[in-house]
C-alpha cells in the first residue's frame, strides 16, 4: 500500500499557556471522601485492635487500602492463571512472586497483594488522624454554657503556606520540592540546585480565640475480680478513644480517675490504665465519691460535668444496686449526662446492675450500652457522644467550638 | 478543542518558543516519513500539556468526559507515580478526526519525537482498522454527554448521579459487541414470531408434496408465553434501560455510559495491535529519520533507550507492544520471504503449510492484517509456538502463597492470551428471566467460563448485586454461578441483603 502522491498529513502543534482543567484534583478529593468513608465504615474492627490500644499513642497505623474501587464483575484473582514473560530462561516452578496473603480483618473488602505488579498504598494514619475519623461527629452531650470562669483558649493553626515569611518559618520540603519541580521543566532534571526566592515556602500562622465552657469528665472503671482480660480490655479501648478525643476536642476538659472494688479511689492516668486487682465489687462506693469530688472541686454551676462508669454489672447484691441508683439520681441532678457501660463476655444479663437501672431509662441525660465484643466499642463512643443527643443550642455551640 | 484551527503545516509563530518551532518541523519531517512508510492516518492536533493535564485525559480517556470519582482516582494514582518518578506517561491519543494527542510539555525533542510517529501510527490505526468503522468520532461527543451529566446533577443532586454512575459503571463492560455487526431483532419481530409459532418440520423428502394433500389442519403449536427478555441479553445496560424501574433522566445516564463502552470497545479489543502497529512504525520512522540527519546522534541514542523500556518483557503481565511488534514483524518477514526454519510445518489438521504463498498475497501483508484483525484473530493466526517459546512466554498462577510458573506449553500459553485478549477475562453474565417465580425477579446467570477452577470474586459480585437490587431493579435479584464446581445461586433482596442457595 504505498500511495505515491498524496497531500500532507495535516497536523498542528501548539501548547496552551494554562490549565483550567480542575477536574482531576475535583474527583480525586470525591474519592478521597470514599476512602474516609470506607475507613469510617470499617471503624469498629480498626479502632479495637490491640495494637492501637496498647501503643503509646505514638504508632502509626497502616490500613491497606488501594484506594476504593467500584465493584465490577470479575474473576477471583487468586484462584486465576495469569501471563507473563522471562528474560529467556524460565522454567515451570521458578517463583516470580510472593503473595502476602490475607493479612487483615475481614469485611475489609481489599486483600494486599491482589494484583501482582501492581503497587497499591497503604493508607497511614497516625492515631490522632484516626481519632480525628472516630470523632468527626462526636461532641459532649449537652454541653452547656457555664457561667464565670468561661476561659478564653488560644488555639494555633499553622496550616498556611506562603511565598513569603521569616526564615525561622521556612517550610524546607516543599521548598525543596518547588525548586526540583522547577529543574524539572527547565533543565528536564528533577534535581535539587540553584534556589530562586520564587522557590521559598513559608510556614505562617493565625492564632484564633475561642471561648469554651468548662467540663469535667469523671471517668470510673471496676477493677473487681469479676472483671476478667475481656472486661479489662473493653474499658482499656474505650476509655483510651474517650481521652483522645476530649483532648483534641477540647482544650480545657479535666478528667478524674477512678478506680473501685469494694472501694473507691482517685487514681492518676497511668494507674487507671494500669490497674488491675481482685476483691469484691460496690459500686457504690465509686458513685459516692465520684459525688464527693464534685461537692468539693466542681461546682456545677461553673462546671459541665460527665461521669461515665464501666464495669461488667456484678454488685454487690439488690441492696447496693438500690443504693447506685439513688447516687445516679443525685448525680443527675448536678451532671450534665450520666453514662454506663456494662460488659457482658457472655450472654445473660440477669442480677446485673443494668437491670437495677431500669426506672431512670426515661432520663434522656442517662445512657447505658452493653458491649459484647470489640466491635460494639465503637458504637457505644458514638451512643455516649452522638451529636444526635445534643440540643439544638448546645449542637450549634459545639459546633462553633469545633476545630477546623 | 473544539475551537477553530488552522489545520495544516504551519506552525503559530507567535505562541511557541524557538525551540517548539524546531519541534514542530522536525514533526512535518517525522509526519512524511510515515507517510512514505505508508501511514495514513487522520489530520493530528498535537498539543504540549503539563503533566497534571496530561495525566488528567489519560484518567478519563476523553477530553471533557464527565466526573466521576473513579477517574479521579486514576488521575490521582497515576499522578502520583508521576510525581514520585516512578512511571511516565508520554503520550495521549484519542480517536475522532481530526485526531487529537497530548504530549509532554517537559519531555525531550526526541522523546516527543518517537512519540508523535508513535501517535501517527495509532491515528492510522484507527482509521483503518475495520473494527473501528462504527466509532463515532466527533470531538464534542463527550463533551456533549458530560454537559447533560451536570444537568442532571443539578436536577436531581450529585449524589444520586453519582449513585447511578456507580453501578452504570461498574456493568458497563457487558456489551454485546457483535450487535455492532448484526441487527437486533426488535420487540415487534419477536412478539410476531412468538404469537405465529412455525409449525415444526417433517423429515423428508417429499414433505413439500405431502403437505398438499395431507388430510386434516396440520397441528399448529400454541404460542409459547411471552417472555422477557425474549432471548437471554448479554448487553446489561440496554437490558436495565428498556426494563428497569428507572426514570428518563436515568435510563439517559445509562445510555451515556454505553455509548462510551461502545466507543471503547474497538480499542480494548485490538491493545495488542495497536501498541504493535506504533510500536513497529515509530521504529522505522525514527531509524529513518535518523538516516536522513533529521536527529542529532545524542537523540538516536536516547530515542532507542526509550523504545527498549517500551518493549522490555515483564515478569507479571504481557507487554502488548512487546507482544504486538513481534507478531507484525513476523508478518512483514513472511510477506517479505523471509521463512525461519523454527516455523510450524504442518498445520492444526496436519497438512504442510505452504509460506510461499504468504508472499504475494494482498492480504498477507501488514497493512491488511493491521485492517482485518482483532487481537483475538491476530493472535490465532501469527502467535506460533516458535515465538512463544524464543519469547518465553508463560502462564503463572497462585500456589502455597507464591506465585509459580505453571505452564509453558505453548500451545496453552496461546489459547490463554487469546483469550485474554479477547474477552479481557471479564465474565460472561446474561440476563435470563425478568420474572423469575412470578414475582418480577431478575435472574441472571454467570456462564461458565474457560477454566473450570476460575471462580468470581465474590466480595465484589455481592456489591455488584446489591447495586443492581437497589438502583436498577429494585426488586429481588439472583446470580447462578459455579464455585469450585457447585452451581450457586446468589439472591439479592430490594434491600441489599444476600443470600445464597443452591438452584
Amino acid at each position: 500500500m504505498k500511495t505515491p502522491d498524496r497531500p500532507h498529513v495535516q497536523f498542528s502543534l501548539s501548547h496552551p499557556s494554562y490549565d483550567l482543567h480542575r477536574k482531576g484534583p475535583m474527583d480525586q478529593a470525591r474519592h478521597q471522601e470514599k476512602v474516609r468513608q470506607a475507613i469510617r465504615d470499617n471503624l469498629p474492627e480498626v479502632i479495637s485492635e490491640e495494637a492501637i490500644i496498647t501503643s503509646d499513642g505514638q504508632k502509626i497505623v497502616k490500613i491497606p487500602i488501594r484506594g476504593v474501587d467500584n465493584p465490577v464483575f470479575r474473576w477471583d484473582h487468586r484462584k486465576m492463571r495469569h501471563a507473563g514473560q522471562g528474560t529467556g530462561a524460565s522454567q515451570t516452578g521458578d517463583v516470580i512472586g510472593q503473595d502476602p496473603g490475607q493479612s487483615q480483618a475481614p469485611g475489609r473488602g481489599k486483600r494486599a497483594g491482589e494484583l501482582p505488579g501492581i503497587d497499591y498504598y497503604e493508607a497511614e494514619f497516625t492515631i490522632d488522624e484516626l481519632a480525628a475519623l472516630v470523632f468527626e461527629d462526636l461532641s459532649l452531650p449537652n454541653l452547656k454554657q457555664k457561667t464565670a470562669e468561661s476561659v478564653e483558649v488560644e488555639t494555633i493553626r499553622f496550616k498556611d503556606i506562603r511565598k513569603t515569611g521569616i526564615l525561622s518559618n521556612l517550610d524546607k520540603r516543599r521548598t525543596i520540592l518547588e525548586n526540583m519541580r522547577r529543574n524539572a521543566v527547565e533543565q528536564r532534571r528533577p534535581i535539587f540546585e540553584g534556589i530562586t526566592t520564587d522557590d521559598l515556602r513559608f510556614r505562617t500562622w493565625s492564632p484564633e480565640f475561642k471561648r469554651e465552657s468548662n467540663a469535667v469528665v469523671i471517668a470510673m472503671r471496676d477493677v473487681s475480680g469479676s472483671m476478667g482480660e475481656f472486661e479489662k480490655y473493653i474499658t482499656r479501648s474505650f476509655y483510651f478513644w474517650m481521652i483522645r478525643f476530649l483532648r483534641t476536642k477540647y482544650q480545657q476538659v479535666e478528667i478524674v480517675f477512678i478506680t473501685h472494688h469494694t472501694e473507691a479511689k482517685e487514681v492518676d492516668e497511668q494507674a487507671f490504665f494500669g490497674l488491675g486487682e481482685s476483691g469484691g465489687t460496690r459500686v457504690s462506693s465509686a458513685y459516692q465519691l465520684a459525688l464527693d469530688v464534685i461537692k468539693e472541686r466542681y461546682p456545677p454551676e461553673r462546671f459541665n460535668i460527665y461521669p461515665y462508669h464501666f464495669s461488667d454489672g456484678d454488685n454487690w447484691g439488690d441492696s447496693d444496686n438500690k443504693l447506685c441508683v439513688d447516687l445516679v439520681r443525685q448525680h443527675l441532678q448536678v451532671c450534665n449526662a450520666f453514662g454506663y457501660a456494662e460488659i457482658h463476655a457472655y450472654d445473660g444479663s440477669a442480677g446485673k446492675l443494668l437491670n437495677a437501672f431500669e426506672p431512670l431509662k426515661d432520663d434522656p441525660a442517662f445512657t447505658t450500652v452493653v458491649i459484647k465484643d470489640k466491635k460494639d466499642v465503637h458504637p457505644a463512643l458514638k451512643k455516649f457522644f452522638g451529636s444526635e443527643r445534643q440540643s439544638p443550642a448546645a449542637v450549634t455551640a459545639a459546633k462553633r467550638r469545633r476545630p477546623v | 478543542m473544539t475551537q477553530e484551527r488552522k489545520v495544516q503545516n504551519a506552525v503559530r509563530p507567535a505562541e511557541l518558543t524557538r525551540q517548539e518551532q524546531d519541534l514542530s518541523v522536525r514533526i512535518g519531517r517525522i509526519l512524511e516519513i510515515g507517510q512514505s512508510l505508508g501511514l495514513d492516518p487522520f489530520p493530528i492536533s498535537f498539543e504540549l500539556l503539563s503533566a497534571s493535564h496530561l495525566y488528567e485525559l489519560g484518567a478519563y480517556g476523553l477530553p471533557g468526559r464527565f466526573s466521576h470519582w473513579t477517574f479521579g482516582k486514576a488521575y490521582h494514582a497515576m499522578k502520583t507515580r508521576y510525581d514520585y518518578g516512578l512511571e511516565k506517561m508520554y503520550e495521549l491519543v484519542i480517536n475522532t478526526n481530526p485526531a487529537y494527542a497530548g504530549l509532554l510539555e517537559g519531555n525531550s525533542s526526541a522523546a516527543n519525537l518517537m512519540v508523535a510517529a508513535h501517535v501517527m501510527a495509532h491515528v492510522d490505526f484507527f482509521r483503518h482498522n475495520l473494527y473501528f468503522e462504527h466509532t463515532r468520532r466527533d470531538t464534542d461527543a463527550a463533551a456533549n454527554r458530560a454537559a447533560r451529566m451536570r444537568t442532571y446533577e443539578f436536577e436531581h443532586s450529585p449524589q444520586a448521579v453519582e449513585e447511578l454512575l456507580d453501578i452504570a459503571l461498574a456493568l458497563e463492560r457487558h456489551i454485546d459487541p457483535q450487535s455492532l455487526r448484526f441487527r437486533r431483532k426488535t420487540q415487534e419481530e419477536y412478539e410476531k414470531e412468538r404469537l405465529h409459532p412455525k409449525p415444526p418440520k417433517r423429515e423428508g423428502e417429499y414433505d413439500d408434496v405431502l403437505e398438499l394433500v395431507s388430510s386434516g389442519p396440520r397441528e399448529i403449536p400454541r404460542p409459547a408465553p411471552r417472555k422477557v427478555p425474549p432471548e437471554p441479553e448479554q448487553d446489561l445496560l440496554l437490558f436495565f434501560m428498556q426494563h428497569g424501574e428507572l426514570e428518563d433522566w436515568q435510563k439517559d445516564i445509562l445510555g451515556m455510559v454505553r455509548e462510551e463502552a461502545y466507543y471503547f470497545y474497538p480499542q480494548v479489543m485490538t491493545k495488542v495491535m495497536n501498541e504493535g502497529w506504533a510500536a513497529l512504525m515509530h521504529r522505522r520512522i525514527m531509524r529513518a529519520a535518523g538516516e536522513e540527519g533529521i536527529l542529532t546522534p545524542q537523540e538516536v541514542l536516547e530515542w532507542m533507550h526509550l523504545d527498549a523500556a517500551v518493549v522490555a518483557p515483564h515478569a507479571r503481565f504481557v507487554n502488548p507492544y512487546q507482544l504486538g511488534r513481534i507478531l507484525f514483524e513476523r508478518v512483514d518477514e513472511l510477506h517479505e520471504g523471509v521463512v525461519s526454519d523454527k516455523l510450524p510445518k504442518f498445520d492444526f489438521l496436519g497438512r504442510p503449510i505452504d509460506y510461499s504463498s504468504y508472499r504475494s498475497r494482498d492480504d498477507h501483508d501488514i497493512f491488511s492484517v493491521r485492517s482485518m484483525n482483532y487481537d483475538g484473530s491476530f493472535l490465532r493466526n501469527h502467535l506460533t509456538d516458535d515465538l512463544i517459546e524464543e519469547h518465553d512466554l508463560y502462564l503463572y498462577a497462585l500456589d502455597s502463597g507464591e506465585w509459580k510458573i505453571t505452564e509453558k506449553d505453548p500451545a496453552l500459553v496461546r489459547e490463554y492470551l487469546i483469550e485474554l485478549f479477547t474477552t479481557g477475562n471479564i465474565p460472561f453474565i446474561q440476563v435470563e428471566d425478568a420474572d423469575y417465580r412470578r414475582k418480577r425477579g431478575l435472574y441472571m446467570r454467570h456462564i461458565r467460563g474457560k477454566y473450570p477452577q476460575w471462580s468470581l470474586d465474590i466480595s465484589y459480585m455481592e456489591k455488584v448485586l446489591s447495586g443492581i437490587a437497589q438502583k436498577l431493579w429494585k426488586r429481588p435479584v439472583h446470580l447462578e454461578t459455579e464455585i469450585d464446581g457447585a452451581r450457586v445461586l446468589f439472591t439479592c433482596d430490594d434491600a441489599g441483603k444476600i443470600s445464597k442457595s443452591t438452584p
